[in-house]
């Protein structure tokens, strides 16, 4: 699973939540195959290279073999101050190595003063699942979420959802208030019956765009209430409307393992109801 | 024929054409060829202004309404259905209120109210309204009347086509006695001694016999404008910024020798006039000009030789507030804020009246600022006079009289879209009083949500001027930008440079975490980090090598490196030999920004300069030691510059300088203080100048300029940091000169003080406690606790009873991100004060005039820096000793 190109993993980064389902269970997977040592301590010596196109390069492999090994040198680098483009680099690469030890580094990086670094860190950093780090991982992600960059924020939100932070829940309904949006995901992902309630009173004062991804992780939760679903259907079928056949539509399409029969066609019926847009 | 009869015809033919040259409006006048007002009538002439003032009543004191019914009246329109009326202020009853159109302000004469109404001018009965008559303006604008126990003379004019006509009109039957029309734009006239004061074009007044219709002097302005002439028991004054008697001395045309007073006051926004404009277009209704001017009342001198005002105070209408000065200082007495917009003030011995728009009669004290009648007029007004002189209610006052820094701030937090201009106005006084919640004030107007753009960059500017309150800057520094939290850090550029010129060393801490912060603007981070150069020390050097560490290769400073620049130089300040070596690999380093290593190379190079300069020196030295003679250079260079001798080379090069703070004065009027600080080189020379107020490019690049055209004292040390401060103090009369004695020259801006006496520094001396090691870099948070707001301040001693008008308390700044757990306090809004009630029966409470507020701290008084430390010694790496001066900071590397 590790053995993405850089490019592809780039853009799993970048989707949260997909990236979030490959990833759930923990850092470093099983059935990774064993890295070559020898390639890997060739890297690690180029990172000391003059030229920044042979650093570059090296941090990419280093990405691709996902070492460990490799977290202590690209700290180090980190911390030496490189240009902007071996900086991103090596962001990304500690990202995907997912080492508890790199979280330091890393939140150091959420506080940088380019917008592209911090969200850069932010991805990164949520990509670490070690309840050793959880701690300070959260907290770096609660002060990302204040960040004054809309990208910066948005990740961040994304990533508290990932990170299973509940303790936040309060912080994403102000972040969802102050126009995050993606702030709704995590809370579909983490909120309870009381929260999912409260983001249905966002309906009507916020564009439906922005709510429907909350709900749709409120109802392909396995431990959200049958009736809490149903009541979320409800609560959709009053508002009616094309956006709401075809989220219902799409979800039927593709629904979450053991989805109740009683929340099935409690949604089948709303879209049976709902017009078809003119 | 015969020949008799041909002679008569002859006769009657002439008559008749000499009849209809005359015209045939009017038997017993008629145009009159225009002789006054004519380009060759001499003006300036001494024997003629003679004449005039011989003419003149002496002065008295307005005792007494001037007309016929011997009652204090007030005269208005009244607003939505349009009319006038006439109110009767001493019996409290309306004499007569008349629908009509109106097409100008009412002008009050002795026995009617004459207004513009459609196509005429229309003299309405004081008694009960009815008509007397009226006179068609054909088209012309209505400036305005004079009247005397005979006539009213009117004005007449277009100004876009420059004509203008003079009516004598018998006051009682309407008939024109003459008239005489000019292409020269006539204002509102005045009367007096049998005379017509007549001003036209702005610059001239005639003065013309009310008989013969002669001008017999003229008085032409050379250095001013004359917008106006008026005449009361007092006097006949005219003028425009200023006020001029009429006296032996007006022949002169110019403010140094007239009889002249000129208010102090500079920047005063909407640069209003201190009488009504006699040449302002008409209006019927209300009228934002009239809103926005000052309100005199000369005062009764019976030698007539001076000018002085009533309370000796000038006061300003803005809309909903009067603001007394004190007519010599220029000094804010106190702010009045009323709850409605006020649409006529008039200044009398008594007090101050106003009619304010539901049509209230309001006096103010003219010592206190305090409403102490009231009278409800029962109709709502669009414009008013007065004429009450005499009348004296008895007061009641309401309210306590609240603190200059109080009555300033509920001005400066009303939210009154149209008050903005005066808002700012407002922030740079109230900066100048010393106490130190006045700095905490104006970081709560920067900080509040509502404060439109334009005040906050006034609030920036005020705190660049502040001297106090230290700590409430340093509370400030708890304050992050937080956009979940909608709060927002405080200008930290300026807030920055106050804490160095207030020595607040306690700020260190504050200022690493904004230098770390992400969201502090990058035009902001070199002053933060001057900041902790100037007032750390040793142990921020891991802080400094981190930071350079982190951004040498980073773009985020590509396109202004500056605050790395001054990490730099902190670390040559405070460094020894391994800080050397750090600086030496970002200069080695293929990556480390150009612009940075051209300063680090720079500094060497000067390094090297201070080097090669001191073995100089000392082989100057020991070669006049060794042969035992004085030597030809007996000049032994001092380690680094004192205060005073930049203050000095500051002071001798005053005409270099003054230029560009003069030009700086023409477009911020409110500047009270320049502060500059610049690096000196040993070689005499200055660079790397950062000046206060740090919003204008064109001052620092004039500044910048003339710094470096200016040749200090040589010096041992590599170089040194240098600070200089101008303070702009408007001019102090002359010792024994009372107001309306002429002033020094024309109002022509006040030059700058560039004295030498240094200013003693604030805050400890000696031996500074280190700040607590910095968190690393970047990203840490700190730690702080919410700063509650601080309570409204307690009454002035001496009102007993006093309690205070709450002023809106802004909510505490949440905690910055990081703090777990911390949750803000609620604050409830607290309503803006009422509007003053109604008249009270409580009696009066004898108040304490407030005494104007003291000159800001350091005025006058200039700073020049000069420092110096022992250098650290070699090869210890260990901080300075402790400095017995904290002002004493030479940049100087240890010896090789």
């Amino acid at each position: 699973m590790r053995l993405l190109s850089f490019g592809i993993l780039i853009g799993l980064l970048a989707t949260g939540p997909a990236l979030a389902q490959g990833r759930r269970g923990g850092g470093g997977g099983g059935g990774r195959p064993a890295v070559d040592r020898a390639a890997l301590e060739a890297a690690i010596e180029e990172l000391k290279a003059p030229d920044m196109a042979t650093v570059l390069g090296a941090i990419t492999k280093l990405a691709e073999f996902a070492d460990p090994r490799a977290t202590a040198p690209l700290t180090r680098l980190l911390r030496a101050g490189p240009p902007d483009e071996l900086t991103h680099a090596a962001i990304q690469a500690l990202g995907a190595i997912s080492d508890p030890e790199s979280v330091d580094v890393l939140i150091e990086y959420t506080r940088h003063r380019r917008p592209r670094v911090r969200r850069l860190a932010v991805q990164s950093i949520a990509q670490i699942r070690d309840p050793r780090v959880n701690d300070k991982v959260n907290e770096a992600l609660r002060n990302a979420l204040r960040d004054s960059n809309d990208r910066v924020r948005g990740v961040a939100a994304i990533a508290i959802g990932e990170h299973g932070d509940r303790g936040a829940i309060d912080l994403l309904f102000l972040a969802f208030e102050r126009n995050v949006p993606e702030a709704a995901v995590s809370i579909g992902k983490l909120g309870g019956v009381a929260e999912a309630e409260r983001l249905a009173g966002f309906l009507g004062r916020r564009q439906l765009s922005e709510i429907l991804p909350g709900f749709d992780e409120f109802l392909r939760r396995s431990d959200f209430p049958d009736d809490a679903k149903v009541n979320i259907i409800h609560k959709l079928e009053e508002i009616a409307g094309p956006d709401v056949k075809r989220f219902l539509t799409n979800f039927l399409a593709s629904p979450p393992p053991g989805l109740s029969q009683k929340v099935r066609e409690e949604a089948q019926r709303v879209v049976r109801i709902i017009p078809d847009a003119i | 024929m015969t020949r008799p009869t041909v002679m008569a015809w002859r006769v009657a033919a002439a008559s008749a054409t000499l009849l209809a040259a005359l015209g045939c409006e009017e038997l017993f006048g008629g145009v009159m060829e225009p002789a006054a007002f004519g380009n060759l009538f001499a003006d300036n002439r001494e024997e003629d202004v003679a004449k005039v003032v011989a003419r003149l009543p002496a002065p008295a004191p307005a005792t007494a309404p001037a007309n016929r019914l011997g009652r204090p009246l007030v005269a208005g329109l009244r607003y939505g259905t349009p009319g006038v009326f006439v109110f009767d202020v001493s019996s409290g009853t309306m004499l007569w209120s008349k629908e009509m159109s109106v097409a100008s302000r009412p002008v009050l004469t002795d026995r009617a109210v004459l207004v513009q109404s459609g196509t005429a001018v229309v003299s309405l009965r004081l008694e009960d309204g009815s008509e007397m008559w009226k006179i068609e303006t054909e088209g012309m604008s209505f400036f305005g009347a004079a009247y005397d126990e005979k006539h009213v003379y009117l004005t007449l004019g277009v100004t876009v086509s420059h004509v203008g006509r003079l009516l004598a009109v018998n006051a009682d039957s309407g008939w024109t006695s003459w008239k005489i029309q000019t292409t020269k734009l006539f204002g509102r006239p005045a009367a007096a001694g049998g005379l017509v004061f007549v001003p036209w074009e702005r610059q001239d007044i005639s003065v013309l016999d009310r008989e013969t219709q002669e001008e017999i002097a003229r008085v032409r302005s050379v250095d001013d404008v004359y917008n106006f002439v008026f005449a009361r028991p007092q006097g006949v004054f005219y003028g425009s910024k200023g006020l001029y008697r009429f006296d032996a001395k007006s022949f002169h045309g110019t403010q140094q020798g007239a009889t002249y007073y000129r208010p102090p006051m500079q920047g005063v926004p909407g640069d209003p006039e201190l009488w009504a404009d006699a040449f302002a277009e008409p209006t019927g209704g209300r009228n934002a000009r009239e809103k926005i001017r000052f309100f005199v009342a000369p005062a009764f001198d019976p030698s007539g030789q001076s000018v002085t005002l009533e309370h000796d105070k000038l006061f300003l209408l803005y809309f909903r507030f009067l603001v007394a000065y004190d007519a010599a200082s220029g000094a804010i007495q106190w702010v009045y804020r009323h709850p409605d917009d006020i649409e006529a003030v008039s200044v009398q011995s008594s007090g101050v009246f106003l009619v304010d728009s539901p049509g209230n009669l309001v006096r103010v004290a003219a010592d206190t600022g305090l409403p102490d009648w009231r009278l409800p007029i029962g109709i709502d007004v669009a414009a008013a006079t007065f004429d009450i002189a005499g009348f004296s209610p008895p007061a009641q006052p309401v309210g306590t009289v609240e603190t200059m820094r109080v009555q300033l701030l509920q001005v400066i937090l009303d939210q009154d879209n149209r008050l903005l201009p005066f808002r700012q106005y407002l922030i740079a006084k109230l900066a100048q009083l010393p106490e130190a919640e006045v700095t905490r004030d104006i970081l709560d107007v920067y900080a509040q949500r509502t404060s439109p753009q334009a005040l906050k960059d006034a609030a920036r500017a005020a705190l660049a001027s502040r001297a106090e309150g230290a700590e409430h800057l340093i509370g400030a520094l708890d304050t992050h930008t937080d956009y979940l939290m909608n709060t927002q850090a405080p200008p930290m550029g300026v807030v920055s440079q106050s804490l160095v010129a207030m020595q607040a060393r306690a700020a260190v801490t504050g200022l690493v975490a904004h230098l770390l912060d992400p969201e502090t603007p990058l035009e902001d981070l070199q002053e933060v980090a001057q900041a902790l150069v100037e007032l750390g020390d040793a142990s921020l050097i891991s802080t400094f090598e981190s930071y350079l560490t982190l951004y040498h290769a980073d773009s985020a400073f590509s396109q202004n490196p500056n605050a790395l620049n001054v990490l730099a130089d902190g670390l040559l300040k405070y460094g020894g030999d391994e800080e050397r070596r750090f600086l030496d690999n970002l200069v080695a380093s293929t990556y480390t920004l150009p612009a940075l290593k051209a300063h680090i190379q720079k500094r060497y190079d000067e390094i090297e300069q201070a080097r090669l300069a001191a073995e100089e020196a000392a082989r100057l030295a020991a070669e006049a030691a060794a042969a035992g003679t004085v030597s030809a250079v007996q000049e032994v260079l001092p380690q680094t510059l004192s205060r005073e001798q930049i203050g000095q080379t500051m002071t001798a090069n005053a005409s270099l300088i003054a230029p560009c703070v003069q030009a700086k004065m023409q477009r911020s009027p409110t500047l009270s203080q320049v502060r500059m600080v610049f690096r000196l080189s040993n070689a005499g020379q200055a660079s790397d100048l950062s000046v206060l107020p740090s919003d204008d490019a064109e001052f620092t690049a004039c500044l910048s300029e003339a710094l470096s055209r200016i040749q200090f004292p040589r010096f041992l040390a590599l170089s040194q940091r240098a600070q200089f401060t101008i303070d702009i103090a408007t001019p102090e009369p002359p010792p024994g000169t009372a107001p309306g004695t002429p002033p020094p020259g024309p109002g022509t801006p006040p030059t700058p003080i560039l004295p030498g006496t240094p200013i003693v520094p604030t805050g400890p001396v000696g031996p500074v406690a280190p700040p607590p090691p910095p968190p690393g870099v970047p990203g840490t948070g700190t730690t702080s606790v919410p700063v509650a707001p601080l309570p409204p301040p307690p009454p002035p001693p001496g009102v007993p009873g006093a309690g205070t008008v709450p002023v809106t308390p802004l909510p505490p700044p949440p905690p910055p991100p990081g703090v777990p757990g911390a949750g803000t306090v609620p604050v409830t809004p607290v309503a803006p004060p009422p509007p003053p009630p109604g008249v009270p029966g409580a009696g009066t409470v004898p108040v304490t005039p407030v005494a104007p507020p003291p000159p800001p701290p350091g005025v006058p008084g200039a700073t020049g820096t000069g420092a110096g430390t022992p250098p650290t010694p070699p090869g210890t790496g260990t901080p300075p000793p402790p400095v017995a001066n904290p002002d004493e900071y030479p940049d100087v590397l240890p010896p090789e």
